[in-house]
């Protein structure tokens, strides 16, 4: 994770996900946040109405609701600013409507997701079940980035660098974090600074850009998906990224991502005290997914243990992306909507490693 | 196990409230439970409540009871009175509920005038999740996404007057408040009268929020009085 | 040196003052150069319900803002005591405020137990809403690791504006920790603990 450093901040501070989130995006270069509350994540929306108040170059704009949100954030990139929202549960269902539009029209669509417990209202506290929505929400082939932090260093390294890659690769990019992860203070490190490209308008820029998002042949649409695919593959082979811990020897690997991937990775250093050979992969980007990897890290397993706070929605990805590459057993620590502690990954693992 | 002074239809277990101290929800309640036991309809009465504080009523009476998405319950409550012709239907919103995300369902509910009841709590902020701005907050008002009372519209949004552009002729259209107990019932009363009689209803009630105006007693009265200045109460549409 | 996280986790109800003891303690673990994580945990009342907060200091590394079982529970409220119990082994030891919470209460609840009767302690000597501070006092002395000045300094800049507005307040609060602290000391006195130690040898 290497950067600039940054001189004029005070580099280790006790702060939240939230404001941790909302300092990433605007070292960043963000300049335009339109949202709607939402627990866990309204601090990042009252936090930057407090920012803006005082910085007339920074927009502001609380919605009616969220998919009016995201379609200000699409006018708003058109612009050529760095627009961006923050959302979780029903809300990020909601912004599966412009996000799609984001989507077709390949726009740098910034978003920060707080899981939290589904369906419907749910919890207001946390969960890793937005995955899928994340990763495939709207009606396409989810032609979209969606980077997963660990912790509160990641997070703040991540929501830089989502600006990034949106304005880079141009398409819609999310960074997937949770409601404990949003609203956990902790000691963070704010020294790293990312590099990030430049924003530029899409109209009244000196070319004219007629666009649309209907098609009125198959032929059409089949021409604009692929194109969309060619890039996205291209795209793909710089984005992707993913942790691969303790893996070369290991004959329990342990899958796992965001806050729970930190856990397990603290648990994996445990374990590895007690002489457990158990190890790690975590994928930073859920899509797209380094399905390469992936298949490395299980070379040697004979169990993997796949950690969510869901029933299943990373369990699916990674049985298909292993589907050819592995006869191992998979054993399932599902906790939907449920934290999944470093006690309870020790735990487990000490049973698979005694059987 | 009847404690006389409450309403046979609100549960004696539904006692600690789930809202804070000094809601206005206590009052609105309690008095909407009053006019269904005196009008004698909680047998076929359904209740519909939205996100936001009116989702801790979810257990409050002994009433068949919903809770939907946020800004979905005049939709909810008009297909349900469809399927159900004898039901009384009565929803609650808030602000946001209402004004915001549920603007495009509540306007078109009163424009096909479904014989429904609607009541929205106006306490000018999103109470819910920590006071931020409501299409009801006025200008200059101090919330939590408008500091030092930036960014707040002009003009809020007025409810029943905004709907006297789309809803019939006979349908009952209120504001009342809390501060005045024996007219806003009557207001519930006339409402739901309204609904036997085919036509939509709505009652807007101005209510309290200690909690996110951050205001003790007295000065949460003053500034629920304050509301009132602004938001004018009375029956708007259909005597 | 052996790197520990110590797990503390505070219960109380909404309005109590819950997330100030968190919020105070990360801040000063902080200030002091430890690790802190420090989350919030509660449902959509905005009063009432059970308001929860799990606190990880030290100078180990924490890998989830969550825990399974806690060193320390400081308990405020007899509706938390079912939603807590899954966090009590036989090394937690369980700070309560005597007052708002019956001995009989906790019955069933088998851990070391540390009553403070910070409520009427406080309503005696200082002022009923600083009951919370009482207990802090009382955390600081069983949890060490944290210095005094450090808390001192926490609530300097998280009360900075209220200490402003009532300058009396900071002298109470600084009472408040001594006499928590006091309160503490005392429940473990010569006489109990011989008890206590017999326990603790049982234990261990």
């Amino acid at each position: 994770m290497a950067g600039k450093k940054t001189n004029n901040i005070v580099t280790k501070q006790l702060l939240t996900g939230n404001e941790v989130a909302l300092k990433g995006a605007l070292l960043a270069g963000a300049n335009f946040f339109a949202g709607y509350p939402i627990t866990p994540t309204t601090e990042i929306l009252s936090g930057w109405a407090k920012v803006a108040a005082k910085d007339p170059k920074l927009k502001f704009l609380q919605m009616e609701d969220e998919t009016a949100s995201g379609f200000a954030v699409i006018g708003a990139l058109l612009a050529g600013k760095k627009a961006w929202t923050a959302t979780a549960g029903m809300g990020h269902v909601l912004m599966q409507d412009p996000l799609a539009l984001a989507e077709s029209y390949r726009l740098p669509f910034v978003m920060y997701v707080g899981q939290r417990g589904g369906p419907s209202t749910g919890t207001v506290i946390y969960s890793q079940q937005e995955l899928t929505l994340a990763r495939y929400g709207g009606n396409g082939e989810g032609l979209r980035i969606v980077y997963a932090p660990a912790n509160v260093g990641e997070l703040y390294h991540y929501m830089q660098k989502a600006f990034d890659t949106a304005w880079k690769y141009r398409f819609p990019v999310i960074v997937l974090g949770d409601g404990y992860l949003s609203k956990t203070q902790t000691t963070v490190d704010l020294s790293e600074k990312v590099d990030v490209v430049k924003s530029s308008p899409y109209f009244l820029n000196g070319k004219i850009k007629n666009m649309r998002n209907c098609f009125s042949t198959e032929d059409q649409l089949v021409d604009h998906l692929g194109f969309m695919f060619k890039e996205f593959a291209e795209a793909s082979e710089e984005i992707v990224e993913s942790e691969s811990f303790r893996t070369a020897d290991s004959e329990i690997v342990i899958f796992a991502w965001g806050s729970v991937g930190y856990a397990a990775k603290v648990a994996v250093v445990n374990l590895r005290n007690k002489k457990v050979k158990v190890g790690l992969f975590r994928p930073i980007t859920m899509r797209p997914f380094d399905t390469k990897a992936a298949i490395k890290a299980v070379k040697k397993a004979k169990y993997i243990v796949i950690a969510e706070s869901s029933a299943g929605h990373f369990g699916r990805i990674v049985r298909e992306t292993l589907a050819q590459a592995t006869d191992a057993t998979y054993i399932r620590l599902y906790k939907p909507a449920e934290g999944i502690t470093t006690e309870d990954i020790e735990e487990k693992i000490l049973e698979v490693a005694n059987v | 196990m009847s404690n006389p002074r409450f309403p046979k239809v609100v549960k004696t277990e539904s006692k600690p409230s789930n809202f804070c101290p000094g809601c206005g929800y206590g009052i609105i309640l309690k008095v909407l439970g009053e006019v269904i036991d005196e009008m004698e309809i909680a047998p076929r009465t359904v209740f519909g409540i939205d996100i936001g504080c009116n989702l801790l009523a979810w257990d409050y009476f002994n009433l068949d009871t919903a809770q939907t998405h946020h800004g979905r319950v005049t939709p909810m409550i008009s297909g349900y009175k469809m399927s159900q012709k004898d039901s009384v239907v009565i929803g609650i919103a808030g602000d946001g509920g209402l004004y915001a995300i549920g603007l495009q369902s509540f306007i078109h509910t009163a424009h096909r005038n479904e014989p429904v009841t609607v009541i929205g709590v106006n306490n000018s902020v999103y109470a819910m999740t920590g006071g931020q701005a409501a299409p009801t907050t006025f200008d200059h008002e101090i919330t939590d996404t408008t500091p030092d009372g930036k960014f707040t519209s002009k003009k809020p949004i007025f409810g029943p007057e905004m709907l006297t552009e789309f809803a019939d002729d006979k349908a009952f259209l209120a504001r009342g408040s809390v501060n005045n107990i024996p007219v806003l019932k009557s207001y519930f009363k006339k409402a739901i009268e309204t609904q036997l009689a085919g036509n939509f209803s709505f009652v807007e009630v101005i209510s309290y929020c200690p909690t996110n105006w951050k205001t003790n007693a007295e000065a949460t009265i003053d500034f629920s009085k304050k509301l009132e200045s602004i938001y004018k109460t009375g029956i708007i549409s259909g005597k | 040196m052996e790197n520990r996280v110590y797990k503390v986790l505070l219960a109380g109800e909404g309005g109590q003052g819950v997330q100030t003891i968190g919020h105070v303690l990360a801040r000063a673990a902080f200030e002091q150069g430890l690790n802190v994580a420090y989350m919030p945990n509660y449902g959509v009342e905005q009063r009432g319900g059970v308001s929860l907060g799990y606190l990880q200091i030290g100078t180990g590394i924490i890998g989830f803002p969550k825990f399974s079982k806690a060193d320390y529970i400081v308990n405020m409220r007899s509706r938390a005591i079912e939603r807590i119990i899954q966090y009590v082994d036989s090394d937690t030891l369980y700070i309560y405020d005597s007052d708002l919470i019956n001995n009989s209460e906790l019955k069933t609840t088998n851990a070391q137990k540390l009553p403070i009767a910070a409520t009427s302690t406080a309503s005696s000597r200082l002022s009923p809403q600083i009951f919370n501070m009482i207990l802090t006092g009382a955390i600081l002395y069983e949890l060490k690791v944290i210095e005094r000045i450090y808390v001192e300094k926490a609530l300097d800049i998280i009360l900075a504006k209220k200490y402003k507005e009532k300058p009396q307040l900071r002298n109470f609060n600084k009472k408040a920790l001594e006499i928590g602290a006091k309160l503490a000391k005392e429940a473990f006195s010569p006489v109990k603990k011989t008890s206590v130690l017999d326990r603790l040898g049982d234990k261990k």
